[in-house]
Protein backbone atom coordinates (compact mmCIF):
# COMPACT_ATOMS: atom_id res chain seq x y z
CA UNK A 1 0.00 0.00 0.00
CA UNK A 2 2.49 2.10 1.07
CA UNK A 3 5.05 1.73 -2.53
CA UNK A 4 1.60 2.51 -4.33
CA UNK A 5 0.85 5.41 -2.16
CA UNK A 6 4.78 6.55 -3.25
CA UNK A 7 4.62 5.42 -6.95
CA UNK A 8 1.18 7.50 -7.31
CA UNK A 9 2.94 10.61 -5.29
CA UNK A 10 6.19 10.53 -7.56
CA UNK A 11 3.63 9.95 -10.41
CA UNK A 12 1.38 12.75 -9.48
CA UNK A 13 5.01 14.87 -9.32
CA UNK A 14 6.15 13.68 -12.46
CA UNK A 15 2.84 15.37 -13.99
CA UNK A 16 3.27 18.30 -12.62
CA UNK A 17 6.57 19.13 -13.27
CA UNK A 18 5.94 18.51 -17.17
CA UNK A 19 2.44 20.72 -16.53
CA UNK A 20 5.00 23.62 -15.39
CA UNK A 21 7.30 23.52 -17.83
CA UNK A 22 4.47 23.22 -20.43
CA UNK A 23 3.02 26.38 -19.42
CA UNK A 24 6.55 27.69 -19.60
CA UNK A 25 6.27 26.61 -23.38
CA UNK A 26 3.02 28.55 -24.01
CA UNK A 27 4.25 31.40 -22.04
CA UNK A 28 7.03 31.94 -24.36
CA UNK A 29 5.22 31.11 -27.27
CA UNK A 30 2.52 33.30 -26.43
CA UNK A 31 4.75 36.59 -25.04
CA UNK A 32 8.35 35.90 -26.40
CA UNK A 33 8.49 34.56 -29.62
CA UNK A 34 6.67 37.00 -31.70
CA UNK A 35 9.07 39.41 -30.66
CA UNK A 36 12.03 38.32 -31.91
CA UNK A 37 11.17 38.49 -35.86
CA UNK A 38 13.06 39.49 -37.25
CA UNK A 39 16.21 38.40 -35.85
CA UNK A 40 16.53 34.60 -36.19
CA UNK A 41 16.90 32.57 -32.75
CA UNK A 42 19.96 30.65 -31.93
CA UNK A 43 17.99 27.70 -31.08
CA UNK A 44 17.99 27.60 -27.32
CA UNK A 45 14.89 27.46 -25.40
CA UNK A 46 16.05 29.29 -21.98
CA UNK A 47 13.31 29.21 -19.55
CA UNK A 48 12.77 28.45 -16.10
CA UNK A 49 10.06 29.04 -12.98
CA UNK A 50 11.42 31.35 -10.57
CA UNK A 51 9.95 33.25 -7.30
CA UNK A 52 10.63 36.39 -6.00
CA UNK A 53 14.68 36.69 -4.45
CA UNK A 54 16.01 34.01 -7.32
CA UNK A 55 18.50 34.82 -9.62
CA UNK A 56 20.03 33.52 -12.96
CA UNK A 57 22.95 34.09 -15.34
CA UNK A 58 23.75 33.72 -18.78
CA UNK A 59 27.14 34.20 -20.76
CA UNK A 60 26.53 35.24 -24.04
CA UNK A 61 29.65 35.19 -26.57
CA UNK A 62 28.54 38.30 -29.48
CA UNK A 63 30.32 37.80 -32.87
CA UNK A 64 31.70 41.14 -34.66
CA UNK A 65 29.58 41.92 -37.49
CA UNK A 66 26.30 40.51 -36.18
CA UNK A 67 23.47 42.18 -34.12
CA UNK A 68 21.81 40.26 -31.53
CA UNK A 69 18.74 40.61 -29.98
CA UNK A 70 18.22 39.38 -26.56
CA UNK A 71 14.85 38.97 -25.14
CA UNK A 72 13.98 38.48 -21.44
CA UNK A 73 10.26 37.82 -20.60
CA UNK A 74 8.85 37.40 -17.32
CA UNK A 75 5.11 36.48 -16.11
CA UNK A 76 3.54 39.66 -14.58
CA UNK A 77 3.65 37.68 -10.47
CA UNK A 78 7.26 38.71 -11.37
CA UNK A 79 7.06 42.32 -11.57
CA UNK A 80 10.23 44.44 -11.03
CA UNK A 81 12.32 41.53 -12.76
CA UNK A 82 15.70 43.42 -12.94
CA UNK A 83 18.73 42.86 -15.57
CA UNK A 84 22.14 44.20 -16.01
CA UNK A 85 24.17 43.69 -19.12
CA UNK A 86 28.37 43.44 -18.38
CA UNK A 87 31.39 42.70 -20.05
CA UNK A 88 32.92 39.69 -19.16
CA UNK A 89 36.34 40.77 -18.81
CA UNK A 90 36.42 44.16 -17.55
CA UNK A 91 33.14 44.12 -15.69
CA UNK A 92 31.88 47.45 -17.59
CA UNK A 93 28.28 47.32 -16.97
CA UNK A 94 26.71 47.78 -21.34
CA UNK A 95 23.04 48.62 -19.54
CA UNK A 96 20.85 47.94 -17.26
CA UNK A 97 16.67 48.29 -16.31
CA UNK A 98 13.86 47.02 -15.22
CA UNK A 99 11.32 44.68 -16.63
CA UNK A 100 8.20 47.62 -16.80
CA UNK A 101 5.98 44.83 -19.26
CA UNK A 102 5.57 41.43 -19.44
CA UNK A 103 9.32 41.71 -21.73
CA UNK A 104 12.31 43.47 -22.50
CA UNK A 105 14.27 43.91 -26.22
CA UNK A 106 17.64 44.91 -25.88
CA UNK A 107 19.24 44.85 -29.71
CA UNK A 108 22.70 44.85 -29.65
CA UNK A 109 25.52 45.69 -32.85
CA UNK A 110 28.48 44.48 -31.96
CA UNK A 111 31.40 45.50 -33.56
CA UNK A 112 33.73 43.31 -31.84
CA UNK A 113 33.70 39.87 -30.89
CA UNK A 114 33.11 39.80 -27.04
CA UNK A 115 31.35 37.82 -24.37
CA UNK A 116 29.05 39.55 -22.21
CA UNK A 117 27.06 38.64 -19.42
CA UNK A 118 23.20 38.95 -18.50
CA UNK A 119 22.66 38.69 -14.70
CA UNK A 120 18.39 38.97 -13.92
CA UNK A 121 17.33 39.11 -10.29
CA UNK A 122 13.54 38.67 -9.47
CA UNK A 123 13.79 41.56 -6.22
CA UNK A 124 11.81 39.55 -2.88
CA UNK A 125 8.66 40.80 -2.05
CA UNK A 126 6.83 41.37 0.86
CA UNK A 127 4.13 38.88 1.13
CA UNK A 128 1.63 39.03 3.93
CA UNK A 129 -0.52 35.83 2.55
CA UNK A 130 2.33 33.34 2.65
CA UNK A 131 1.81 32.13 -0.73
CA UNK A 132 4.56 32.64 -2.68
CA UNK A 133 3.80 33.02 -6.48
CA UNK A 134 6.16 31.43 -9.03
CA UNK A 135 6.29 32.81 -12.68
CA UNK A 136 7.93 31.90 -15.92
CA UNK A 137 10.91 33.58 -16.98
CA UNK A 138 12.62 33.51 -20.40
CA UNK A 139 15.68 34.49 -22.01
CA UNK A 140 15.43 33.68 -26.11
CA UNK A 141 18.65 34.97 -28.39
CA UNK A 142 17.96 36.22 -31.74
CA UNK A 143 20.91 37.20 -34.52
CA UNK A 144 21.07 38.67 -37.48
CA UNK A 145 23.43 40.32 -40.17
CA UNK B 1 14.94 44.10 61.19
CA UNK B 2 17.43 44.28 58.44
CA UNK B 3 20.02 42.01 60.72
CA UNK B 4 16.78 39.07 60.61
CA UNK B 5 15.80 39.97 56.81
CA UNK B 6 19.32 39.96 55.80
CA UNK B 7 19.66 36.38 54.78
CA UNK B 8 16.33 36.49 52.94
CA UNK B 9 17.77 39.52 51.34
CA UNK B 10 20.70 38.15 50.07
CA UNK B 11 18.72 35.07 49.11
CA UNK B 12 16.54 37.21 46.81
CA UNK B 13 19.25 39.29 45.11
CA UNK B 14 20.77 35.79 44.18
CA UNK B 15 17.71 34.60 43.07
CA UNK B 16 17.56 37.34 40.87
CA UNK B 17 21.04 37.33 39.87
CA UNK B 18 20.51 33.89 38.55
CA UNK B 19 17.20 34.46 36.63
CA UNK B 20 19.06 37.45 34.81
CA UNK B 21 22.35 35.00 34.00
CA UNK B 22 19.54 32.39 33.03
CA UNK B 23 17.75 35.01 30.79
CA UNK B 24 21.32 36.29 29.64
CA UNK B 25 22.13 32.40 28.75
CA UNK B 26 18.24 32.24 27.52
CA UNK B 27 19.57 35.26 25.18
CA UNK B 28 23.06 33.99 24.25
CA UNK B 29 21.00 30.82 23.03
CA UNK B 30 18.23 32.76 21.12
CA UNK B 31 21.38 34.85 19.46
CA UNK B 32 23.03 31.29 18.38
CA UNK B 33 19.48 30.18 17.23
CA UNK B 34 19.12 33.37 15.01
CA UNK B 35 22.46 33.09 13.86
CA UNK B 36 21.86 29.64 13.03
CA UNK B 37 18.71 30.57 11.41
CA UNK B 38 19.89 33.80 9.71
CA UNK B 39 23.02 31.25 8.40
CA UNK B 40 20.38 28.87 7.28
CA UNK B 41 18.61 31.55 5.67
CA UNK B 42 21.34 32.57 4.01
CA UNK B 43 22.40 29.38 2.46
CA UNK B 44 19.30 29.00 1.22
CA UNK B 45 19.35 32.25 -0.52
CA UNK B 46 22.35 31.23 -1.92
CA UNK B 47 21.08 28.04 -2.95
CA UNK B 48 18.22 30.43 -4.73
CA UNK B 49 20.61 32.10 -6.71
CA UNK B 50 21.15 28.87 -8.95
CA UNK B 51 19.92 29.59 -12.54
CA UNK B 52 22.83 29.45 -14.77
CA UNK B 53 21.40 29.36 -18.56
CA UNK B 54 24.09 28.15 -20.94
CA UNK B 55 24.00 29.91 -24.82
CA UNK B 56 25.63 28.50 -27.51
CA UNK B 57 25.67 29.70 -31.15
CA UNK B 58 23.67 27.42 -33.49
CA UNK B 59 24.97 26.48 -36.50
CA UNK B 60 23.27 28.73 -38.41
CA UNK B 61 24.91 31.46 -36.41
CA UNK B 62 28.19 30.05 -37.31
CA UNK B 63 27.75 29.23 -40.71
CA UNK B 64 26.81 32.78 -41.13
CA UNK B 65 30.33 33.69 -39.78
CA UNK B 66 32.61 31.51 -41.92
CA UNK B 67 30.26 32.21 -45.23
CA UNK B 68 31.48 36.03 -44.11
CA UNK B 69 34.88 34.60 -44.18
CA UNK B 70 34.97 32.67 -47.48
CA UNK B 71 34.46 29.91 -47.35
CA UNK B 72 32.57 27.85 -49.84
CA UNK B 73 29.83 24.92 -50.11
CA UNK B 74 30.85 21.66 -51.06
CA UNK B 75 28.44 19.35 -50.51
CA UNK B 76 30.72 16.36 -50.17
CA UNK B 77 32.08 17.60 -47.04
CA UNK B 78 28.66 17.13 -45.54
CA UNK B 79 27.63 14.10 -43.65
CA UNK B 80 26.43 11.41 -46.13
CA UNK B 81 22.12 11.31 -45.33
CA UNK B 82 22.24 7.82 -45.77
CA UNK B 83 23.93 6.97 -43.01
CA UNK B 84 20.56 7.93 -40.82
CA UNK B 85 19.93 4.68 -40.25
CA UNK B 86 23.46 3.54 -38.88
CA UNK B 87 22.56 5.05 -35.47
CA UNK B 88 21.13 2.90 -32.94
CA UNK B 89 21.96 4.28 -29.29
CA UNK B 90 19.88 7.35 -28.11
CA UNK B 91 23.43 9.26 -27.60
CA UNK B 92 24.16 8.76 -31.37
CA UNK B 93 20.91 9.67 -32.95
CA UNK B 94 21.22 12.79 -30.81
CA UNK B 95 24.88 13.34 -31.81
CA UNK B 96 24.35 12.84 -35.44
CA UNK B 97 20.93 14.82 -35.48
CA UNK B 98 23.09 18.26 -34.52
CA UNK B 99 25.41 17.09 -37.22
CA UNK B 100 22.54 17.13 -39.81
CA UNK B 101 20.89 20.18 -38.06
CA UNK B 102 24.09 21.92 -38.96
CA UNK B 103 24.41 20.40 -42.11
CA UNK B 104 21.28 21.82 -43.09
CA UNK B 105 22.04 25.26 -41.84
CA UNK B 106 24.82 25.00 -44.55
CA UNK B 107 22.89 23.92 -47.24
CA UNK B 108 20.05 26.57 -46.04
CA UNK B 109 22.45 29.73 -46.28
CA UNK B 110 24.18 28.47 -49.66
CA UNK B 111 20.84 28.78 -50.97
CA UNK B 112 21.30 25.07 -51.93
CA UNK B 113 17.35 24.12 -51.46
CA UNK B 114 17.37 20.51 -52.75
CA UNK B 115 20.00 19.95 -50.21
CA UNK B 116 17.93 22.15 -47.79
CA UNK B 117 15.23 19.91 -48.28
CA UNK B 118 17.23 16.45 -48.14
CA UNK B 119 19.06 17.30 -44.76
CA UNK B 120 15.43 18.63 -43.04
CA UNK B 121 14.11 15.36 -44.10
CA UNK B 122 16.88 13.37 -42.13
CA UNK B 123 17.12 15.85 -39.26
CA UNK B 124 12.98 15.38 -39.07
CA UNK B 125 12.97 11.74 -39.20
CA UNK B 126 15.86 11.13 -36.56
CA UNK B 127 14.08 13.54 -34.48
CA UNK B 128 11.26 11.49 -34.35
CA UNK B 129 13.69 8.76 -34.05
CA UNK B 130 14.67 10.70 -30.37
CA UNK B 131 10.39 10.97 -29.65
CA UNK B 132 10.41 14.34 -31.03
CA UNK B 133 7.14 15.32 -31.27
CA UNK B 134 5.87 14.88 -34.21
CA UNK B 135 2.82 17.39 -34.69
CA UNK B 136 4.91 20.51 -35.46
CA UNK B 137 7.82 18.53 -37.41
CA UNK B 138 4.30 18.48 -40.41
CA UNK B 139 3.95 22.25 -40.16
CA UNK B 140 8.13 22.79 -41.05
CA UNK B 141 7.99 20.51 -44.22
CA UNK B 142 4.88 22.37 -45.01
CA UNK B 143 6.23 25.86 -44.26
CA UNK B 144 10.11 24.46 -46.42
CA UNK B 145 7.22 23.23 -49.22
CA UNK B 146 5.59 26.80 -49.73
CA UNK B 147 8.70 29.17 -49.24
CA UNK B 148 11.33 26.70 -51.34
CA UNK B 149 12.49 29.58 -53.37
CA UNK B 150 12.56 32.15 -50.40
CA UNK B 151 16.08 32.43 -48.74
CA UNK B 152 15.13 34.08 -45.43
CA UNK B 153 12.00 31.92 -45.04
CA UNK B 154 14.32 29.04 -45.07
CA UNK B 155 16.68 29.84 -42.80
CA UNK B 156 13.54 31.10 -40.34
CA UNK B 157 11.86 27.94 -40.79
CA UNK B 158 15.95 25.96 -39.82
CA UNK B 159 16.38 28.41 -36.98
CA UNK B 160 12.34 27.99 -36.04
CA UNK B 161 12.99 24.13 -36.09
CA UNK B 162 16.06 23.96 -33.78
CA UNK B 163 14.02 26.11 -31.06
CA UNK B 164 11.18 24.07 -31.63
CA UNK B 165 12.98 20.70 -30.79
CA UNK B 166 14.95 21.91 -28.00
CA UNK B 167 12.22 23.51 -25.82
CA UNK B 168 10.55 20.15 -26.86
CA UNK B 169 13.10 18.24 -25.19
CA UNK B 170 13.58 20.69 -22.47
CA UNK B 171 9.70 20.30 -21.93
CA UNK B 172 10.16 16.59 -21.30
CA UNK B 173 12.63 17.04 -19.22
CA UNK B 174 15.25 15.86 -21.52
CA UNK B 175 18.02 17.88 -21.59
CA UNK B 176 20.42 15.15 -21.99
CA UNK B 177 19.44 14.72 -25.47
CA UNK B 178 19.36 18.32 -26.19
CA UNK B 179 23.02 18.54 -24.81
CA UNK B 180 24.19 16.07 -27.30
CA UNK B 181 22.35 17.52 -30.22
CA UNK B 182 24.19 20.82 -28.99
CA UNK B 183 27.80 19.23 -29.14
CA UNK B 184 27.15 17.49 -32.61
CA UNK B 185 25.84 21.09 -34.02
CA UNK B 186 28.88 22.53 -33.00
CA UNK B 187 31.32 20.42 -33.68
CA UNK B 188 30.17 19.37 -37.25
CA UNK B 189 29.81 23.89 -37.70
CA UNK B 190 33.15 23.92 -36.65
CA UNK B 191 33.87 21.21 -39.47
CA UNK B 192 32.93 22.61 -41.85
CA UNK B 193 34.24 26.05 -41.15
CA UNK B 194 37.45 24.81 -40.79
CA UNK B 195 37.05 22.71 -44.12
CA UNK B 196 35.50 24.16 -47.10
CA UNK B 197 38.31 26.87 -47.02
CA UNK B 198 38.80 28.28 -50.45
CA UNK B 199 41.38 30.63 -52.13
CA UNK B 200 39.29 33.65 -50.84
CA UNK B 201 38.82 32.77 -46.99
CA UNK B 202 40.94 34.59 -45.21
CA UNK B 203 42.86 32.53 -42.41
CA UNK B 204 43.37 35.66 -39.66
CA UNK B 205 39.11 35.47 -39.83
CA UNK B 206 38.92 31.74 -39.36
CA UNK B 207 41.27 32.19 -36.73
CA UNK B 208 39.00 35.00 -34.91
CA UNK B 209 35.63 32.75 -35.16
CA UNK B 210 37.47 29.38 -33.59
CA UNK B 211 38.96 31.57 -30.83
CA UNK B 212 35.58 33.36 -30.17
CA UNK B 213 33.98 29.66 -29.85
CA UNK B 214 36.08 29.41 -26.89
CA UNK B 215 33.22 30.06 -24.02
CA UNK B 216 30.93 27.74 -25.92
CA UNK B 217 33.43 24.79 -25.53
CA UNK B 218 33.44 25.82 -21.72
CA UNK B 219 29.71 25.66 -21.61
CA UNK B 220 29.71 22.53 -23.64
CA UNK B 221 32.03 20.43 -21.88
CA UNK B 222 30.44 21.37 -18.48
CA UNK B 223 26.78 20.32 -19.97
CA UNK B 224 28.85 17.31 -20.97
CA UNK B 225 30.21 17.01 -17.40
CA UNK B 226 26.34 17.13 -15.81
CA UNK B 227 25.37 14.04 -18.00
CA UNK B 228 26.60 10.55 -16.61
CA UNK B 229 29.11 8.13 -17.43
CA UNK B 230 29.76 5.94 -20.61
CA UNK B 231 32.65 4.86 -23.12
CA UNK B 232 31.00 6.09 -25.74
CA UNK B 233 30.60 9.32 -23.86
CA UNK B 234 33.84 9.69 -21.78
CA UNK B 235 35.64 9.73 -25.06
CA UNK B 236 33.57 12.56 -26.24
CA UNK B 237 34.57 14.56 -23.10
CA UNK B 238 37.97 13.16 -23.10
CA UNK B 239 38.16 14.85 -26.65
CA UNK B 240 36.57 18.01 -26.32
CA UNK B 241 38.90 18.26 -23.24
CA UNK B 242 41.95 17.83 -25.36
CA UNK B 243 40.28 20.92 -27.74
CA UNK B 244 40.27 22.92 -24.69
CA UNK B 245 43.54 22.12 -23.81
CA UNK B 246 44.63 23.31 -27.37
CA UNK B 247 42.59 26.86 -26.44
CA UNK B 248 45.58 27.72 -23.91
CA UNK B 249 48.26 28.36 -26.83
CA UNK B 250 45.82 31.22 -28.03
CA UNK B 251 47.46 34.29 -26.57
CA UNK B 252 45.07 36.92 -25.45
CA UNK B 253 47.02 40.19 -25.59
CA UNK B 254 45.42 42.94 -23.01
CA UNK B 255 45.22 46.17 -24.62
CA UNK B 256 45.39 49.07 -21.84
CA UNK B 257 45.04 52.48 -23.99
CA UNK B 258 41.66 51.53 -25.24
CA UNK B 259 38.52 51.10 -23.37
CA UNK B 260 35.09 49.28 -24.02
CA UNK B 261 33.28 51.74 -26.19
CA UNK B 262 29.04 51.87 -25.82
CA UNK B 263 27.02 53.70 -26.93
CA UNK B 264 23.42 53.86 -28.02
CA UNK B 265 23.25 54.15 -31.94
CA UNK B 266 18.96 54.83 -32.83
CA UNK B 267 17.70 52.12 -31.26
CA UNK B 268 20.78 49.71 -30.91
CA UNK B 269 23.13 49.26 -28.67
CA UNK B 270 26.41 49.51 -30.13
CA UNK B 271 29.14 47.41 -28.67
CA UNK B 272 32.88 47.57 -29.63
CA UNK B 273 34.94 45.64 -27.23
CA UNK B 274 38.83 46.80 -27.77
CA UNK B 275 40.05 45.47 -24.11
CA UNK B 276 41.71 42.20 -26.18
CA UNK B 277 43.67 41.14 -28.94
CA UNK B 278 44.10 37.24 -30.01
CA UNK B 279 46.58 35.76 -31.19
CA UNK B 280 46.87 32.11 -32.89
CA UNK B 281 49.93 30.66 -34.44
CA UNK B 282 48.85 27.97 -37.61
CA UNK B 283 50.34 25.49 -35.24
CA UNK B 284 47.39 25.71 -33.11
CA UNK B 285 45.11 25.94 -35.82
CA UNK B 286 45.79 22.80 -37.27
CA UNK B 287 46.06 20.87 -34.10
CA UNK B 288 42.50 22.81 -33.00
CA UNK B 289 41.63 21.48 -36.47
CA UNK B 290 42.82 17.77 -36.43
CA UNK B 291 40.93 17.20 -33.08
CA UNK B 292 37.57 19.07 -34.73
CA UNK B 293 38.05 16.43 -37.33
CA UNK B 294 38.36 13.35 -34.88
CA UNK B 295 35.63 14.30 -32.68
CA UNK B 296 33.34 14.52 -35.65
CA UNK B 297 34.67 11.63 -37.48
CA UNK B 298 34.02 9.26 -33.65
CA UNK B 299 30.40 11.33 -33.62
CA UNK B 300 29.17 10.10 -37.72
CA UNK B 301 31.44 6.54 -37.19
Amino acid sequence: MKSLLKIAFLTLLSYTTCDIFAQCKGFTKRNCLPELVPYMSNGQMNAAHFVPGENAQLDLNLNKGLSYRLLICADEYLSGLNYKLTDKSSGQVYHKDTLSDVFSISDLKVKQSGLINLEIKVPDQENPTGIVRSGCVTILVGFKE
Amino acid sequence: MIKKNLPLFFSFCLIISALACQNDKREDKKSKETAKIEKLASEVKAEKIKTIFYSLPSPLELTILFKREGVEYHYEELHDPKKRDAYVTTVKKALNLGVYGADLSYAGLFAKHADAIQFFSVSQVMAEDLGIGQTFQREFITRLEKNAANKDTLLQVISDFFLENDSYLKDQNQQDISTYVLVGGWIEGLYLGTHMISAKTSSTGIKEIIIGQLNSLDNLILLLSDIGKSIELNNLKDNMILLREYYNEVDYVKIDESEIKTKQESDELLIDNQQHRHEMNDSTLLKITETVTEIRNSIIR
